[in-house]
């Protein structure tokens, strides 16, 4: 695991809110043991590096790229599920901009020589699945149960005890009174990657 | 990353790499968030006179409420809500004359942190007349509506689109729903003839309605009903 390399890029501004409505998505359909915790938007990888190529060379490779390019904004848009190398991938799909993919491109066409990766879409980045995932590794069923109320193909609300739903409704009052929120799905939003 | 950890950062803004020791250090990441409000046009640098006639809008600058830099992610360090009454302000004061006309529409303040409405009423240039927000208290003339017949349209500004007459025909301006639900409030609904004018969704700096109007007729005589959802760029793939 420890020689498993990921290029990503970091949420910005829409960090919180990601987090709080996957921690919110966790609770609501007990799924926590499925949840990302550090969102984020992957450009590369996982992969590991072919033998004689170091983590400093891998740095100062990416260096290069990296200099060309100022923030990288993309939209946050819905949702999506999708089959992914270890089980089903629910995830707020990313709309890229140019500078996305083009970055996306020239990430793949440095590393791709010097790195073996685990993901087959690194030989087609120009067909990346731009994603910020919520909940991997999950069974089809499962999933597909989360993502039609997520995407409100299911009215119901999720199979849920009654001290569950006791707890939640009571957790609305106390946020509605302290003035806080309690997470809202879904949202577009509009981030920009700073690193 | 490598393995569960972060090997190293790179900072776009910076270009360079920021050791893993200080990646999540608040004052690298305020400087980083500086830099890119400035560079994205979010905060000002100089003022930008405009015509004594022109008319602004802005809504819900919440000054004061540490919160809603995350509810609405705002590019400001969380704990720094000083900073981002200060480029608010700052915003105002770079654009508007003191002979121009600014339509508030709500929510000047919130939190029990904030100063009164009157305190930041006298920070800011223009002749204002303010509609009231939910969240206002303590802006004595404040109107909960007003009309306003311009560059050949009729707006009405509001706070809450929701408090508008369904018979109003003309165009609603409003606040209220900051960047939260982009889909049914973009900045220009054409449709629906809605513009939203929060903080969040025209970049941080009042909008002058003459831009408004040149955009509305613009898309109209193409016949483009595709709602533009923010003032500035984003992506629409």
């Amino acid at each position: 695991m420890d020689d498993i390399y990921l290029i990503e890029i970091r949420l910005a501004m829409t960090k919180w809110r990601i987090r709080k409505t996957i921690s919110y998505i966790g609770r609501l359909f007990s799924i926590q043991g499925f949840l990302e915790h550090h969102p984020h938007v992957t450009l590369f990888g996982p992969f590991t590096l072919n033998e004689g190529v170091s983590s400093r060379q891998l740095i100062d490779i990416l260096s290069q790229v990296a200099a060309g390019y100022n923030p990288i904004p993309f939209t946050i848009d819905g949702w999506e599920m999708r089959q992914g190398i270890h089980g089903n991938v629910i995830a707020f799909p990313v709309r890229p901009s140019d500078s996305l993919k083009k970055l996306t491109s020239s990430v793949a066409g440095i590393l791709s020589p010097l790195t073996y990766s685990h993901n087959i879409w690194d030989a087609h980045p120009d067909s990346k699945w731009f994603h910020v995932t919520v909940a991997n590794r999950m069974d089809p069923v499962q999933a597909a149960t989360v993502f039609s109320v997520l995407t409100g193909r299911q009215q119901e609300q999720p199979p849920l005890g009654i001290l569950l739903r006791l707890r939640n409704m009571l957790r609305r009052v106390i946020s509605r009174k302290k003035g806080t929120r309690s997470a809202r799905l879904p949202w577009m939003m509009q981030d920009s990657g700073l690193r | 990353m490598k393995g569960e950890d972060i090997l190293t950062e790179y900072d776009l803004l910076e270009k360079r790499w920021i050791s893993n020791d200080h990646s999540h250090s608040s004052k690298s990441w305020q400087k980083t968030l500086a830099l890119f409000r400035q560079q994205s046009g979010f905060e000002r640098l100089d003022p930008l006179p405009s015509p004594n006639e022109d008319i602004f809008l802005i809504a819900d600058l919440h000054l004061g409420h540490a919160n809603i830099i995350r509810y609405c992610s705002r590019p400001f360090l969380f704990s720094d809500v000083r900073e981002m009454d200060h480029v608010l302000i700052k915003n105002w004061n770079y654009t508007i004359s003191p002979a121009n006309r600014v339509y508030y529409l709500g929510d000047l303040r919130y939190g029990t942190d904030a100063l009164p409405a009157l305190q930041y009423r006298q920070k800011l240039k223009g002749n204002i007349t303010f509609v009231t927000g939910n969240h206002d208290d303590g802006v004595p003339d404040a109107v909960p509506s007003c009309l306003l017949d311009y560059g050949g349209f009729r707006f009405l500004l509001v706070h809450d689109p929701a408090d508008c007459r369904p018979a109003f025909d003309g165009w609603v301006i409003h606040g209220h729903h900051h960047n939260n639900d982009l889909r049914h409030y973009p900045f220009i609904d054409f449709e629906h003839r809605r513009i939203n004018v929060s903080a969040e969704v025209i970049g941080y700096c009042p909008v002058n309605l003459k831009d408004i109007c040149e955009l509305i007729r613009e898309h109209m005589s193409r016949g483009d009903m595709t709602p533009i959802l923010l003032k500035y760029p984003y992506c629409t793939e």
